[in-house]
């Protein structure tokens, strides 16, 4: 019998350090915004998903915003502050 | 969307089932392993409108629930990271093979037979480097796990290096970050991206890596070449957390990831080396790191002036649809861009005449055209994607489109030139989009 020990090559992930958002039970009366890449086939996603919300939700004002890949973080910054929850497609 | 879910806002991507593991390694590598999201069967981007309606109605339900409300956290999938593995057999070889098997299996190999990184290899290694074997020389996308010398001294054992290497390798992790986010795009892309490490500078000719013939390719020649390339695929995968098919979603793949690495041919270029060309003294040594997403051969036997090998240079990288015409991919200033190999024997047609590097780029530059129905044609399938500039080209009609030649980038600030090979007119040219190149010096001698 022969025992080869050797060393593992894989390195640690990182820990997590952030838990999600809290959840609000709803989105009635709420901005959602939906975040685009401009990946093919993100866009119609959004859409939809947007037709929907505003038919299952009072009161929703959706906005749309098109970021590149990455999102620039000034776009970002902006739709943190004018909306309440997002939806996001990248097409893949 | 991680972004604005940490700024306290719920969200939730719509993600494809082939992908849904690169949006578990995306916010596991964001420090929030429980961001919700949202599959779907397809990929989007192809299968047309009606499809996607029909997905992202069936999917509305998680949507729904990940926007409104709480969840108990999901639990990551972590590789073990553990300190040590033991293999167990009825001789050597049979816990050879035991090692190799488990190690493919657990995604840690690139498929060839990997040499067993014992302590005893790995500290032998670690003689090449003064750095503390605990020492984080690097956070590595896309995982954003730690690279320290330790573990890529690992790795760099079972791709066959040696003490010698290992300062290449430390040089070669610290270069990654440099490409930013769109490291991520290098290493999980479905396009064909590979890295390509070049080493300039005195540790390239002490080593004995390869700068002339058959460079890039198999054999004793290029046995430094082919370790170190390797040990950055392995480290790539197993520190960075690029793995195929999981997070690495190169549609075909390449063999261009298996290793590439070589030198630049100092002793035969006209010019000065490329890292001298950034500022760098003669004396000191360098690594940078090219993204490749393909190559093409450079075959001009034929001419012995510049103007005509250069045609040759701009014919091989008429092919690039003009994708500065487009801001997708862009992080405010063109990331696609030309590595250029150039032979030695080509490049001394240049130099004899005169040429500096900056005109022969300027002439490449000025020549490599597309015409323009083929550049729109790429921009028209979405043309959200356009640059605003440039929207005027989805106006125009084919015909007029087809007169009309852009050049394939944008500037000729866009083109890099090493000289590398043996003695033939044969050159090679590297297309990229992933921005870059970065360049690191090996600050850490031999001890």
């Amino acid at each position: 019998m022969y025992r080869l020990e050797v060393l593992d090559p894989v390195a640690a992930p990182p820990a997590a350090s952030a838990r999600p958002a809290a959840r609000a039970g709803s989105l009635d009366g709420l901005s959602v915004g939906l975040v685009w890449n401009k990946k093919r086939g993100g866009h119609e996603a959004l859409q939809r998903a947007g037709e929907l919300i505003r038919e299952r939700y009072r009161g929703v004002t959706l906005r749309t915003y098109e970021g590149g890949q990455p999102c620039a973080p000034q776009l970002l910054e902006q739709a943190s502050r004018e909306c309440d929850a997002f939806v996001g497609a990248t097409g893949d | 969307m991680i972004f604005l879910e940490k700024s306290g806002k719920p969200a939730v991507a719509i993600v494809a089932k082939s992908f849904e593991s690169v949006a578990a390694a995306t916010a596991a590598a964001a420090g929030m392993p429980d961001f919700r999201y949202a599959v779907v069967p397809e990929v989007l981007t192809g299968i047309g409108p009606e499809r996607i309606v029909g997905h992202v109605g069936q999917a509305f339900g998680v949507i729904e629930s990940a926007l409104t409300t709480e969840a108990a956290p999901r639990g990551v999938e972590h590789p073990t990271a553990s300190d040590r593995l033991v293999f167990e057999g009825e001789d050597r070889y049979d816990a050879f093979e035991r090692m190799n098997r488990h190690l493919l299996e657990a995604d840690c190999g690139d498929g060839f037979p990997l040499i067993p990184p014992t302590p005893g290899k790995v500290n032998a290694v670690l003689t090449g480097s003064r750095r503390d074997r605990q020492e984080v020389v690097a956070v590595l996308p896309p995982a954003m796990r730690a690279a320290t010398v330790e573990k890529i001294a690992v790795n760099a054992v079972m791709a066959g290096c040696e003490p010698e290497h290992l300062p290449i390798l430390i040089a070669a992790c610290r270069a990654l970050p440099g490409f930013g986010s769109l490291a991520r795009t290098m290493l999980m892309s479905t396009g064909p991206h590979a890295p390509l490490l070049v080493i300039n500078g005195p540790i390239a000719r002490r080593i004995g890596i390869n700068a002339g013939c058959c460079a890039l390719g198999p054999g004793k020649q290029s046995r430094h070449n082919i370790a170190i390339g390797r040990a950055f695929r392995l480290i790539i995968m197993n520190i960075a957390g690029a793995i195929p098919t999981r997070t690495d979603m190169d549609t075909i793949g390449t063999a261009r990831k298996f290793s590439l690495c070589c030198a630049e041919n100092e002793a035969q270029t006209p010019w000065a080396p490329y890292h001298v060309d950034l500022g760098y003294s003669p004396d000191v040594s360098a690594v940078t790191l090219f993204e490749t997403r393909d190559e093409v051969d450079v075959d001009d036997l034929t001419n012995y002036e510049p103007e005509g090998v250069l045609d040759s240079f701009a014919a091989a990288c008429s092919f690039i649809p003009a994708h500065y015409t487009a801001t997708s991919f862009t992080t405010g200033k063109p990331t696609d861009r030309f590595v250029l190999f150039m032979s030695p024997e080509h490049a001394a047609i240049c130099g004899k005449a005169g040429w500096s590097k900056q005109s022969v780029k300027e002439y490449i530059h000025q020549h490599a055209r597309i015409n323009a129905r083929l550049a729109a044609n790429w921009g028209r399938l979405t043309p959200a994607r356009v640059r605003p500039e440039w929207r005027w080209l989805l106006q125009r009609s084919a015909a007029e489109l087809e007169r009309l030649m852009l050049t394939v980038q944008e500037s000729a600030h866009s083109y890099d030139i090493v000289v590398v090979g043996g003695a033939a007119g044969k050159s090679m040219v590297f297309s990229t989009m992933c921005g870059g190149p970065s360049t690191v010096v090996v600050d850490d001698e031999l001890r």
